[in-house]
């Protein structure tokens, strides 16, 4: 009896919040903004740049992978310095330098000791403004492409999701491999990277974050020699339009001999800017999103013992959303497991209860601070802050949001979201064509 | 590119979270904000203290993993780890789970062959509670029979999705029985799916009474939390946990390893060979803690990044291969391995891709590297220890490994020390340690067409 009181006096404890963490922004004489969190505990500082509308939606048709092979090669030598050059002169001050592309976004994130900040920020400057695209580098990142090209071809989690996307985005960048084709591996030209270079990585379309052992005195002369010499424009050669996924649910399976049957299923997701965005955050932690606690997670492995793991996950993109999840289980059992997945979300759709959206909100609001205790989560969140103009309080602000969610608004959402007739569900594994 | 760290992961371990690493001070001579003591049960307890964000990290190890598997029970450990979340005499099944969520916490588990260790991430306050819920299932299970049958589907399952669908994950298994003659690293930290099918709850309540004591127990907490407070939790919650039996561990040794082994398995969903060898090699968990620096600075040198030889020579220069790496984990409690991976370049045979890694072998044995090299690979060790001081996790998760492998503290403190001692004839003797083929597997994992390398 003790013992439970003490959880429930537990719970009504408020969730941890940052009362530490002040956001500044700060503009550099040339007229550069970079939102800033000092952080002064330790002698590390994290900058990130992130390009909007630059990620691999941007890779014209023809020249799928572009924006990921311009990732791998912008360290691979800047300015003054060859690709050896310019890795060494990153290793003899354990610089970390790291260029990335998803869908939307093309971040370029530098980790370094304070010590070194005008070192880093200068390699950074040479990587983004000055990249070299010697011959040598643009032929050693192609052969490593075609190989990891057909790495993710003997990968059925990656066969499985390709499948998936072409369908829930036909005709739409989203859809495209954004790891690239053999054939545009193989056709791309230095002239594809300085164009991605000049077009997509520009002061037009720039959000920088700032966290760590830096004051805004100290950054501001470095935001104009690190961003300054970006090209003025955002010049994209196409416009990403906005996408639903298809009106009409699909199941598809794909041959592949493996013990397991692997299986995606998705629906239309919310985007950031969705007022319900939130209650949808609730409802994807209910339904699958909470780990073991989750409804899928019960009803697939604890009750069934079918799947090892079982998750959804909404995700929000800058011209559409997806809400979908995933599982893999013996593949005589994919049948029922399928069912009971279908079952669970359907009834989802009408029975949330408010306990359920109450234990919800706790974690959500409760496991904030867990996801943000180093410089580069820190950053990463400060991107996505200014990325969907949430302002920058926002980081006090936000668990306040959450709270706001109803039972009657989340079951609004599921109402909205959660049809097992639109489903997109295909599979990976022994089927009879396999035989 | 691969981060350079002390702690790569869990030696073939079961990870929710990898364990990344590493120590040193973050200004040279400043001391770690680490304390120690023990329970008058021989519960160990260290606090790493960390005030950036208002949560903790509460680890609870057991000196206790897949390597002490009973005979003709291999997956054991593992499989009493996840009954672990399966209900005491005070909480029913799944409950730990809800509490800890319902309190805005993560948690999970994981199984090495070396250790066992259980974590929750949380808001500072609930600290009690989860003392409460870890000295509850410490002193005993009581999941019930159906519970105990669907999870042992469960880690079936999860064998199957993490190695049985997968060519890469099935290859090193038969390397680690090919490398091992005898040591309980031959086998599989999750099992070999023919025992794991005959696992039984009582297995797992005989293993859990045989090993889960508080003398057998490290507890680190790390974030915003004083290390008094935590000393006054630890006793009233832990402090009344019997000692327990001392724990002998008895693990088969390598006999002398006389003979290099190959393995080339084809897979009919490769598509993409690969190239891999694993020497033996010395770790702290066997008494060589003072062989370890010279070999992570020989790791950088070789194949720790854009620089290092392997990479200049066969990716850059050669064209031989497109991806290239070594590592070195010398933290285990048994042996230590050193690995050599490579992918070849379209079009190129794995026996060229073998002769210019041997090549590149003899010549750091031959001569010692160059001091600037040896220079590098120290400043990216020393700088990776300041790195690793960030978050709730690294440094307490590095601290709690240390425990479990037999180093201590004081180990981690003198990291750098040691680092800054590492001469370029240290790095080139071992070398000469090291690179025994005698003491080695040399594998190929190829596509069924491509039965030839």
């Amino acid at each position: 009896m003790k013992r439970i009181l003490l959880i429930a006096a537990l719970m009504l404890v408020a969730a941890p919040t940052f009362a530490a963490s002040k956001v500044q922004q700060v503009t550099s004489p040339g007229g550069i903004t970079a939102w800033l969190i000092e952080e002064h505990g330790l002698p590390l500082l994290t900058v990130k740049a992130t390009f909007t509308d630059a990620g691999t939606a941007s890779d014209p048709k023809g020249k799928e992978g572009r924006a990921t092979m311009a990732d791998n090669l912008l360290g691979e030598g800047a300015g003054k310095r060859d690709a050896l050059a310019f890795s060494t002169a990153l290793e003899e001050r354990a610089i970390r330098m790291d260029f990335s592309a998803d869908e939307d976004l093309f971040s370029a994130s530098v980790e370094t000791l304070s010590e070194h900040k005008q070192e880093a920020l200068s390699l950074l400057a040479d990587a983004l403004t000055r990249p070299r695209f010697d011959t040598d580098a643009i032929e050693r990142i192609r052969r490593q492409r075609l190989t990891v090209l057909k790495q993710l071809g003997q990968s059925p989690h990656w066969l499985l999701q390709r499948a998936w996307q072409q369908a829930a985005f036909p005709n739409h960048p989203y859809g495209q491999q954004a790891a690239g084709t053999e054939q545009s591996i193989k056709s791309f030209t230095r002239k594809d990277f300085e164009t991605f270079r000049q077009r997509y990585l520009t002061r037009g379309n720039v959000l920088i974050a700032v966290v760590g052992d830096i004051t805004p005195e100290e950054l501001k002369p470095l935001l104009d020699t690190t961003f300054g010499g970006l090209p003025k424009q955002f010049a994209p050669e196409h416009k990403v339009e906005e996408v639903m996924l298809p009106p009409q649910g699909m199941t598809k399976a794909i041959a592949y001999d493996m013990p397991q049957t692997l299986v995606t299923f998705g629906l239309q997701g919310l985007k950031r800017s969705d007022p319900a965005y939130f209650d949808a955050m609730v409802l994807n932690y209910i339904v699958g999103g909470g780990d073991l606690n989750s409804r899928l997670a019960a009803e697939v492995r604890e009750k069934r013992g079918l799947a090892y793991s079982i998750q959804t996950m909404q995700e929000s993109f800058l011209h559409g959303a997806t809400w979908a999840g995933s599982f893999s289980t013996r593949t005589e059992e994919a049948a029922n497991a399928l069912q009971a997945m279908r079952d669970t979300i359907a009834q989802a759709k009408t029975d949330i209860t408010a306990a359920e959206v109450e234990r919800a909100k706790r974690f959500i609001t409760g496991s904030f601070v867990l996801s943000l205790d180093t410089n580069s989560e820190l950053a990463g969140f400060l991107i996505s802050m200014q990325l969907n103009k949430l302002g920058p309080n926002y980081l006090e602000e936000r668990n306040a949001k959450v709270e706001a969610a109803t039972l009657e608004s989340v079951r609004a959402v599921a109402q909205r979201l959660l049809d097992p007739e639109r489903f997109i569900t295909f599979s990976i594994g022994k089927t009879q064509e396999a035989k | 590119m691969e981060r350079s760290s002390v702690i790569k992961a869990l030696r073939h371990g079961i990870a929710a979270l990898a364990l990344a690493c590493a120590p040193a001070s973050a200004h040279a001579g400043d001391a770690l904000p680490v304390t120690s003591f023990t329970l008058k049960n021989g519960m160990e307890v260290i606090v790493v203290e960390n005030h950036r964000v208002p949560a903790i990290s509460h680890v609870l190890w057991f000196k206790i993993g897949a390597a002490d598997d009973p005979p003709l029970k291999s997956g054991l450990a593992h499989y009493h780890e996840h009954l672990m979340f399966k209900g005491t005499a005070l909480y029913k099944s799944g409950q730990y789970t809800e509490i800890i969520a319902e309190n805005g916490g993560e948690q999970n588990a994981f199984t090495g062959h070396d250790a066992t260790a259980y974590y929750a991430n949380i808001a500072k306050d609930r600290l009690p509670l989860i003392m409460e819920l870890e000295a509850d299932r410490v002193r005993g299970l009581t999941p019930d029979d159906m519970e105990a049958l669907k999870e042992r589907d469960v880690i079936i399952e999860e064998r199957r999705q993490r190695i049985d669908n997968l060519p890469r994950p099935l290859f090193l298994e038969q390397m680690d029985a090919a490398l091992y003659l005898n040591h309980p690293y031959r086998i599989p930290v999750i099992g070999w799916k023919h025992e794991m099918e005959g696992l039984t709850k009582q297995d797992v309540l005989d293993f859990h009474a045989r090993n889960y004591h508080a003398g057998n127990a490290v507890l680190v907490v790390s974030g915003d939390v004083k290390s008094d407070e935590v000393k006054a939790l630890a006793e009233k919650y832990y402090g009344a946990l019997p000692a327990g039996p001392t724990i002998v561990r008895q693990w088969r040794k390598e006999p002398p390893q006389l003979a290099p082994r190959r393995i080339t398995m084809t897979h009919k969903n490769m598509r993409q060979p690969e190239w891999r060898r694993i020497y033996l090699a010395p770790s702290a968990g066997e008494g060589q803690k003072e062989k370890l620096m010279p070999l992570l600075v020989l790791e950088h040198i070789l194949g720790g990044g854009k620089t290092s030889r392997l990479y200049q020579q066969l990716v850059t220069k050669q064209r031989l291969a497109t991806a290239l790496w070594a590592d070195y984990n010398g933290l285990t409690r048994g042996p230590g391995e050193f690995t050599l991976y490579a992918t070849p370049a379209p079009g190129v045979a794995l026996s060229a891709i073998e002769a210019a890694v041997d090549h590149e072998i003899a010549a750091i044995i031959a001569a010692p590297p160059s001091e600037t090299e040896v220079a590098r690979a120290k400043t990216l060790l020393k700088a990776d220890m300041i790195y690793d001081r960030e978050g709730l996790q690294n440094l307490a998760y590095t601290l709690g490994w240390f425990r479990m492998i037999g180093l201590t503290v004081q180990d981690y403190e003198q990291w750098p020390a040691r680092a800054d001692a590492v001469t370029a004839k240290d790095v080139q003797q071992a070398a000469k340690e090291v690179f025994d083929l005698n003491h080695s597997v040399t594998g190929m994992l190829l596509p069924e067409a491509q039965a030839k390398p």
